[in-house]
Formats: structure tokens, C-alpha cells, sequence
């Protein structure tokens, strides 16, 4: 199944060159080794060699920093649909020569900036592409299509579109935090160029939909049978994803409930601000302390309510795109396990068809009945069992290469799969680190701000 | 001010049941009393200073209330607690106001050598008139006895009623205080039920912090190690934040559900008082108008009796010369009274006027004087409800003009107490954040880039 994979490279090699011409400034690096790895496993072997050299040396001096922002709606009526401002900025190392012989230990950069727009399906595109070309990686998921928003007609609405723009930018930012896919050339193309909805074009997605329903028609037929042998290491990558998965769905859900405390407080504070407001126009010796107090009251629900939009809009999105990269892992995992019963399952005939060929070397393999009826039909004794044995030799040693074949592939997916795993470990507490950066900050923005405000209002109060 | 508040809860045998008591410290002395002494107290109070805002002690369980939660250990513990923190207020509150602190009744409350019961049962409790209308208002265990004479309105008559022409300016006063009272207990009331919310709310979401900050803890624990101090501070932050927030759940409780259910509480307070007022003065109005009608009850008599006599006179002279009006006359010294001509009955369309007319001479004379008798009284009871009305308007007055002090005094110092628990609260989750981003900071991203 790996071999159908090899579908899109021509496309790709006839398009790349013009389309990275025709936005000249095209300084990202030509991931070379990636170009002509669109084959399944050859990909494999180069993106394992890639990252055995990233390891022992990082020669990709380059970053990647991307944003989605500023959902728009293009073209009104019928097509109408939503783009998103894709901002991105690119520091390159430049090592400079010192003296002749030495490179400067610090490196020079120099950035450039691309700004395209583009809309949801070409994001999805750039999904599928990396999905058909790294199927040894976990591609950062995107959003689901949401199809509630659909059918409510609120795809456009502003709460959607921004929510949206936070899991796009987290999908592009996770790209660039993978050494393998941040090399993929379209993922360059996609952040660069102009012409995407031509390069787009000439880039049809033939085979996409029937390789992957040969992935649930594998899956399917092997679903009941388990890998005989786990690799320890692979038990203990697949129980702490489930813990993760387990911990951040908690976590989730809790902070749907709190979004709503927040929701009720930031009405209950309203109403607040507003009925002492009421108790200024009665008391007039206390007009002043009044309205400060009512305008204290006034920002706390504001706060609140700032606090749920932050929650709403960006962590709690932060957390399902995470649920969603581990779902990614664990899909990823399923597959290396696939390749293994392959393996298994190759192994397994192999050994069968050895037993027999030495079955009947050794003068079995046949039964009273079977020789009588053999008899019967003039057949040769000697000639059949010659022949039966020609046609085993062979099968076996087809069978050997297949199966060395497939313990390659299974264990060059292993491996990979490994790899993958590091990755998106590291991409994780990349993320984690910032989206509770994040969520430090709301909460130290929300009491800060409070804080001085109210201060003000006791010293008014105490006057 | 002598220290005075609720000290210790305690319990007393009553007829053989068990019941909690508070024990109340005043100066050096400690007394024992129930709670419902302190009902009996107030209603006291009330009765015997009806111009006095006399401050209210917390409610009574509702039988619904009971009926949902029967007798719970720990609903006992809130109730319990509660009482004794609104009950010393009650106590404090009462020692401010100089009519209540020097009432005898007050001060044999808090005699620990008093059995209450006692005082009960002897006076001046035992021999307050049935309505507090019927006795001066300002020292109602001496009535006179003309203040028993007096009318008792029904509070009915009170939308009914127009004040007088001299006291127009004076009700205006006293329409305003009612109007603002009245929007106080309102707006309080509405306050009330959001604080409520508000604070059902804070608690809810206390409760989801606690899930919250646990389940942090345990993700924290499944982590790498570079990570997982991070993952964990947040943690902790969110545990503070937790503990914090319960803590200000309970202040939003006692700086704000408390004291505003309190304005509420003294807003009913004070518009008893001020209806107490309005009828005393439809008692006055009810005095004037029964006056008023006597003595038109009296003149139209008396010019019904001359009328007669002139007519009389008139007949006599005439009858000199006509033999049917010198019968007339004969009759009419009979005492017989002429045929009444139905042409003179539509014209008196008074009934009353009516028994005048037929009414004989004598009749008339000891009517006339049977009114001159009780407009004496009457300009009595006049004199003493004037005399009252007088006191209890500059007494409301001077009491809601208190009232409304104490109102400012009291937002003020709810603004501030609220104001200050949620300095504490927000500073102490701003410092529990600080930490945790501090230590976010140093997490450790393994893997370059």
C-alpha cells in the first residue's frame, strides 16, 4: 500500500520551480532531499536519515513563524466563503565566515515576511498533501468542519471564524515545529506564493479518496487481530497517550463549565453595577462613592467577561486541537501496527509454506487417498511432487523477499514512527509552555487590571 | 458604649425540651436568652416605642423552610451562627438608640437577676393598651383617659385620606420619606435576590476550580519532569484560586447578602413607623371631621328651634283673624305637629334634617345639649391627639433623618468591606498566577527550535 503513494510528484516538479520563480524573494531553502521523497518509502528512509542528521547536528538554521488572523468574507452571495490573513516571517541563519577557516558561532539573521490570504479548503489541501506524502507522520490535525456551524448558518459569524483562525494558526505553527514537515515544499508553497489557486489546480488530488478507503478496508480486515509482539517502548508511548488524552478531555470539559460560571458571574455583576447605580439617584450624599463602586462593578463583569472570551476563543480551542494532535498519535500508532501484522501475518505464511516443502522432502506431505486418486489419472508420482515442490521453492522465495521487505518497512515505520512521536512530544510542551503562558497571563491581566482599579475606588471610598 | 454582644451558644431546658440559647456578654454581666426573647423583646419594643425605628432581628424559619430541610445537624450550625451574628447587630444596634437603651424593658433584657418571663407578665408589658393609637405616643404605659376615647382608623383609610390644609407641607415631608423607603426596600429586595445568584454562582464555580486544580495535579504527575513543575504551579494557582474564591463566597455572604437584606429589613422598619404616623393622623382627621359634624348637628338644630318659634309667632298673630290657623295654633301648643305637605319633603332632602323638623321642642333642647356635652370631650381628645400628632411628627422625623444617616453610614462601610474582600481575593490569585507563570517560564521545551 505504500507504493500508491507515489502519485503526486510530477505535478509537484513541474509546478514548483515557476511557482517559486514567480514570487521571487523565495528564500526558503530548498528542501532538497524531500523533493523526489514523494514516494512512500522512500520518504521514510529520507526523512529517517534527515532526522538522524538533525540529531547529531540542526543544519536547519531557519524559522518559521506563522499567524492566522483576521477572518474576511469574500465574494458575497452564493460563493461566498471566509479567508484568513496567513502572515508569516522566516529568519534564516546566515553563518558568517570569521576568518578563513572558522564559522561564527553566531549566526546572523535574516528574515523575510510573506503575507497571503487564504481560505479554509486550502489549508485542507495542504492537509490531505502532506497526509498522502509523510504517511509516517502524524500530521498536526485541522479543525473539524464543524458541520453545526453549517447548518446554522453561522460560518461566517465572527465567534466561529476567530476560534477557526486560532486552530489554523496552531496547525501551521505545529508544521513548523516538525523537522520533517517543515521542510515539505508545500507547505513553502502554501505560505509563499501567489498563485495557489493555479499551482492548486494543476495539482489534483487523484487517488487521495481511494487510498485512504484501502486504509479502512486494511483496517477492517485486520481489525480483530493484535501484533503478537510489542515492543515494550510502544506500550508505554501508548499508555501515556491514552493518560493524556484521558487528563486533557477532563480538563476540557471542566472549563466548559467554568466558561459558563464566568458567563453567570459577568451577568450577575452587571445587574449589580446597575442597581447600585439606581441607589446613587437616591442617595445623593453618596453620589460619587456610589458610581465608583458601580463602575468597579461594571469592570469585573467586563473582566469576566474577557476572561471567557479568551477561554473560549483560544484555550479551550488550544485543548481540542490537542485532544486532536493526540488522535493524530494514536492513528499513527495504529498504523505502525498494521505494518507489523503485515509483517506478522507475510512471516507467518512463509513458515507454513517452509513446513510443507519440508513435508515433502522428507516423503509426507501426501495420503493414501490423494496418491490413489493421483493414480487413477495417470499422474506421475515423482513429476507432481517435483513440481509441487518447484512451485513452493518459488513461492518461499518470493516470500523471503517479502517478507525481508516488509520487516524493512516495518521497521523503517518503527522507527520512523519513534521519531514522530519525539516530535510531537517536543511540539507539545512547545505548545503546552505557551498556551498556559497564556492562560497565566489572562488570569494575571484580569486580577492586575482589577486590582488597580479597585485600589482607586478604596481610596475613593475612604475619603 | 459598654461592650455588648452574643458570646456563646448554649443550651436551656424548657418544660422539658432542649433548647439552644445565647449567651449575651454586656459589660461584665453575661445573660442567658432564647430566641424567642428576643421576639418577645421587639414586639415589645415596638408596641411601647411606636415612633422609634426599633431594629429587627433575623426571621423566623419559614414552616416551608422546616418542612424542606427537617432538622439537620449541619443547617442547624448555619442557622445557629447566623442568628448569633444578626442577633448581637439586633443588641448593639438597640444600645445605640438612647429611647430603647434607657427603656426599662431593654434593660431588664439584659439583667441577668430577670427572669423574662417575668417581665412578661408584669407591666409595663402586661398593661400596654390594645393599640398602640390609643396611648401617648411617646410613653404609651401612661394613657390618659381620653386616649381611650379615641377612634382607631383602619389602615384601609389610608390611600383614602387627604390631609389637612396647614399640615399639606409637613405630609409632603413625610411622602417623601415614604416614597424613598419604599424604593429602598424595593431596590434592596432586588439586590437581595442577585447577591443571592451571584453568589450561588462564585460557589458553583468554586467547585469546578477544585475538579479543575485536582485534575491539573494528576496531568502534572503523568508528565516528563521539565514540564510537569510548570503543568503543576498552574495547578497550585488554580488551587488557590479555589480556597480563595470560597473564602470570598462567604464574604459576599456577610459584606453584602447580610447588610443588604438588612436596608431591606429597616426599610420595612421605618415604613411601620411612618404608616404608624399616618394614623395618627387620620385619628386627628377622624377627631376634627366628628367635630365638625356636631357642632353643624348642634346649629342646624338650634336654627330648626328658631325657625319654629319664628314661625309660631307668625301664626299666633295671624290667627287673630282666620279660625283655621287659630286651630292650628291650638294644636300646635298641643304638641301636635302639623301635617308635613309633601311639596316641603322634596325640597329637605336630608334625612337627617328631616327628624329635625318633626322632632318636638324638648326633643331638640336635650339633643343640643347632649352635643354641647361631648363637643367638650371632643375638643379634649382634639387637644390631646394635636398634642400627639405634634410629638410623633418631629420623633418620625428626627428617627428617619437617623435612619437615613445610618443608612449612609452603613453603605459605606458595606462598599468598603466588600471593597476590601476583594482586594484580598484578587491579589492573592494575581500573586498565585505570578508564581505559577514564573514557573511556566522555566519549563523546559526539549527538542531544538
Amino acid at each position: 500500500m505504500l507504493d500508491e503513494d507515489g502519485l503526486t510528484d510530477e505535478p509537484i516538479d513541474d509546478v514548483t520551480p515557476s511557482a517559486i520563480e514567480a514570487n521571487n524573494g523565495a528564500v526558503l531553502p530548498d528542501a532538497e532531499t524531500e523533493g523526489d521523497a514523494f514516494g512512500g518509502q522512500q520518504a521514510i528512509t529520507e526523512q529517517q536519515s534527515h532526522s538522524e542528521q538533525g540529531e547529531v547536528q540542526d543544519n536547519d538554521m531557519y524559522f518559521i513563524n506563522s499567524s492566522v488572523t483576521q477572518p474576511q468574507k469574500d465574494n458575497d452571495g452564493q460563493n461566498a466563503y471566509i479567508s484568513y490573513l496567513v502572515e508569516t516571517e522566516v529568519s534564516i541563519a546566515i553563518l558568517l565566515i570569521t576568518d578563513s577557516t572558522h564559522l561564527s558561532n553566531n549566526p546572523v539573521f535574516q528574515s523575510t515576511k510573506f503575507v497571503v490570504r487564504r481560505r479554509f479548503s486550502d489549508f485542507y489541501f495542504l492537509y490531505q498533501v502532506l497526509l498522502n506524502d509523510f504517511p509516517a507522520c502524524a500530521i498536526p490535525p485541522l479543525p473539524d468542519k464543524q458541520r453545526l456551524e453549517y447548518l446554522k448558518g453561522d460560518r461566517f459569524g465572527l465567534d466561529f471564524t476567530m476560534k477557526r483562525a486560532s486552530s489554523l494558526s496552531r496547525f501551521l505553527k505545529r508544521l513548523s515545529l516538525h523537522p520533517v514537515l517543515k521542510k515539505a515544499k508545500i507547505y513553502h508553497i502554501f505560505l509563499e506564493t501567489h498563485d495557489w489557486n493555479s499551482y492548486k489546480q494543476h495539482l489534483k488530488l487523484k487517488g487521495t479518496a481511494e487510498s485512504s478507503s484501502d486504509g479502512v478496508a486494511d483496517a477492517l480486515i485486520n481489525a480483530f487481530k493484535t501484533a503478537s509482539v510489542q515492543n515494550p517502548e510502544f506500550v508505554e508511548i501508548k499508555e501515556r497517550s491514552d493518560k493524556l488524552d484521558e487528563n486533557i478531555s477532563r480538563i476540557d470539559r471542566i472549563f466548559n463549565k467554568i466558561l459558563k460560571r464566568y458567563t453567570d458571574l459577568e451577568q450577575d455583576y452587571f445587574d449589580f453595577s446597575i442597581q447600585i447605580r439606581k441607589l446613587a439617584e437616591l442617595e445623593p450624599d453618596l453620589e460619587v462613592p456610589f458610581i465608583k463602586f458601580s463602575d468597579g462593578l461594571n469592570d469585573l463583569s467586563l473582566g469576566f467577561q474577557n476572561l471567557k472570551t479568551f477561554l473560549d476563543n483560544e484555550y479551550i480551542i488550544s485543548l481540542k486541537d490537542l485532544e486532536h494532535y493526540i488522535t493524530a498519535i494514536k492513528n499513527l500508532l495504529r498504523l505502525k501496527d498494521q505494518k507489523q501484522i503485515d509483517y506478522e501475518a507475510l512471516t507467518d505464511y512463509l513458515d507454513k509454506s517452509v513446513a510443507e516443502k519440508n513435508l515433502i522432502l522428507s516423503g509426507g506431505g501426501s495420503n493414501f487417498f490423494t496418491n490413489k486418486f493421483e493414480e487413477l489419472r495417470g499422474v506421475n508420482h515423482d513429476l507432481a511432487r517435483r513440481d509441487r515442490l518447484n512451485k513452493l521453492e518459488n513461492k518461499i522465495e518470493n516470500l523471503t523477499k517479502e517478507v525481508a521487505n516488509a520487516k524493512d518497512v516495518c521497521e523503517q515505520f518503527e522507527k520512523q514512527t519513534l521519531h514522530d512521536i519525539q516530535y510531537f512530544e517536543s511540539i507539545k510542551s512547545v505548545e503546552l509552555k505557551s498556551t498556559l503562558g497564556d492562560l497565566a497571563d489572562n488570569n494575571i491581566k484580569f486580577y492586575q487590571d482589577l486590582i488597580d482599579k479597585w485600589t482607586k475606588i478604596e481610596e475613593e471610598l475612604k475619603k | 458604649m459598654p461592650y455588648i454582644a452574643i458570646e456563646d451558644v448554649t443550651t436551656v431546658k424548657d418544660r422539658g425540651h432542649t433548647a439552644i440559647a445565647y449567651v449575651i456578654q454586656y459589660g461584665t454581666s453575661q445573660v442567658v436568652r432564647r430566641y424567642s426573647d428576643f421576639d418577645t423583646l421587639r414586639k415589645a419594643l415596638v408596641q411601647l416605642l411606636p415612633t422609634v425605628v426599633v431594629p429587627h432581628i433575623p426571621e423566623k424559619h419559614s414552616v416551608m423552610k422546616y418542612f424542606l430541610n427537617p432538622i439537620n445537624a449541619k443547617n442547624d450550625i448555619k442557622v445557629i451562627a447566623k442568628r448569633k451574628r444578626l442577633l448581637t447587630v439586633f443588641l448593639q444596634r438597640c444600645y445605640m438608640i438612647p429611647q430603647v437603651r434607657e427603656c426599662v424593658v431593654f434593660l431588664k433584657f439584659v439583667d441577668p437577676g430577670v427572669r423574662w418571663a417575668d417581665v412578661l407578665a408584669s407591666p409595663p408589658v402586661s398593661i400596654l393598651p390594645s393599640s398602640n393609637l390609643l396611648a401617648p405616643p411617646l410613653c404609651p404605659t401612661k394613657p390618659s383617659p381620653l386616649h381611650l376615647l379615641l377612634p382607631v382608623p383602619h389602615s384601609t383609610s389610608i390611600n383614602n385620606f387627604k390631609p389637612r390644609e396647614e399640615d399639606k407641607q409637613i405630609d409632603t415631608r413625610f411622602k417623601d420619606y415614604e416614597r424613598v423607603f419604599k424604593v429602598y426596600r424595593q431596590l434592596t429586595g432586588d439586590l437581595t435576590k442577585s447577591i443571592k445568584r451571584q453568589k450561588r454562582h462564585f460557589k458553583g464555580m468554586v467547585k469546578d476550580l477544585g475538579e479543575l486544580g485536582a485534575y491539573y495535579n494528576a496531568f502534572s504527575l503523568e508528565d516528563t519532569y521539565n514540564m510537569s513543575f510548570g503543568i503543576e504551579k498552574t495547578g497550585q494557582a488554580i488551587d488557590i484560586n479555589y480556597i480563595n474564591s470560597e473564602a470570598f463566597a462567604f464574604k459576599i455572604m456577610t459584606t453584602l447578602e447580610e447588610p443588604i437584606f438588612d436596608f431591606h429589613q429597616s426599610s420595612t422598619v421605618v415604613l411601620n413607623v411612618l404608616k404608624f404616623r399616618r394614623l395618627k393622623e387620620i385619628q386627628l382627621f377622624i377627631v376634627e371631621t366628628t367635630i365638625r359634624r356636631r357642632q353643624a348637628r348642634a346649629e342646624s338644630l338650634q336654627n330648626a328651634q328658631e325657625q319654629v318659634n319664628r314661625l309660631s309667632e307668625v301664626l299666633r298673630r295671624n290667627a287673630e283673624s282666620s279660625p283655621t290657623i287659630a286651630e292650628a295654633v291650638r294644636r300646635l301648643d298641643k304638641g301636635e305637629s302639623a301635617k308635613i305637605s309633601p311639596l316641603s319633603k322634596m325640597f329637605n332632602a336630608q334625612s337627617k334634617s328631616d327628624d329635625i323638623v318633626t322632632m318636638t321642642d324638648r326633643e331638640r333642647a336635650t339633643e343640643v345639649e347632649q352635643i354641647q356635652k361631648e363637643l367638650v370631650k371632643l375638643e379634649d381628645c382634639h387637644a390631646v391627639v394635636l398634642k400627639d400628632i405634634e410629638q410623633v411628627n418631629t420623633a418620625v422625623d428626627e428617627n428617619c433623618t437617623q435612619q437615613f444617616l445610618q443608612f449612609q453610614k452603613q453603605w459605606r462601610a458595606l462598599m468598603q468591606d466588600f471593597t476590601e474582600s476583594l482586594l484580598i481575593w484578587l491579589k492573592d490569585n494575581l500573586k498565585a498566577w505570578q508564581d505559577a507563570k514564573d514557573e511556566i517560564n522555566k519549563m523546559q521545551v526539549h527538542g531544538s527550535s
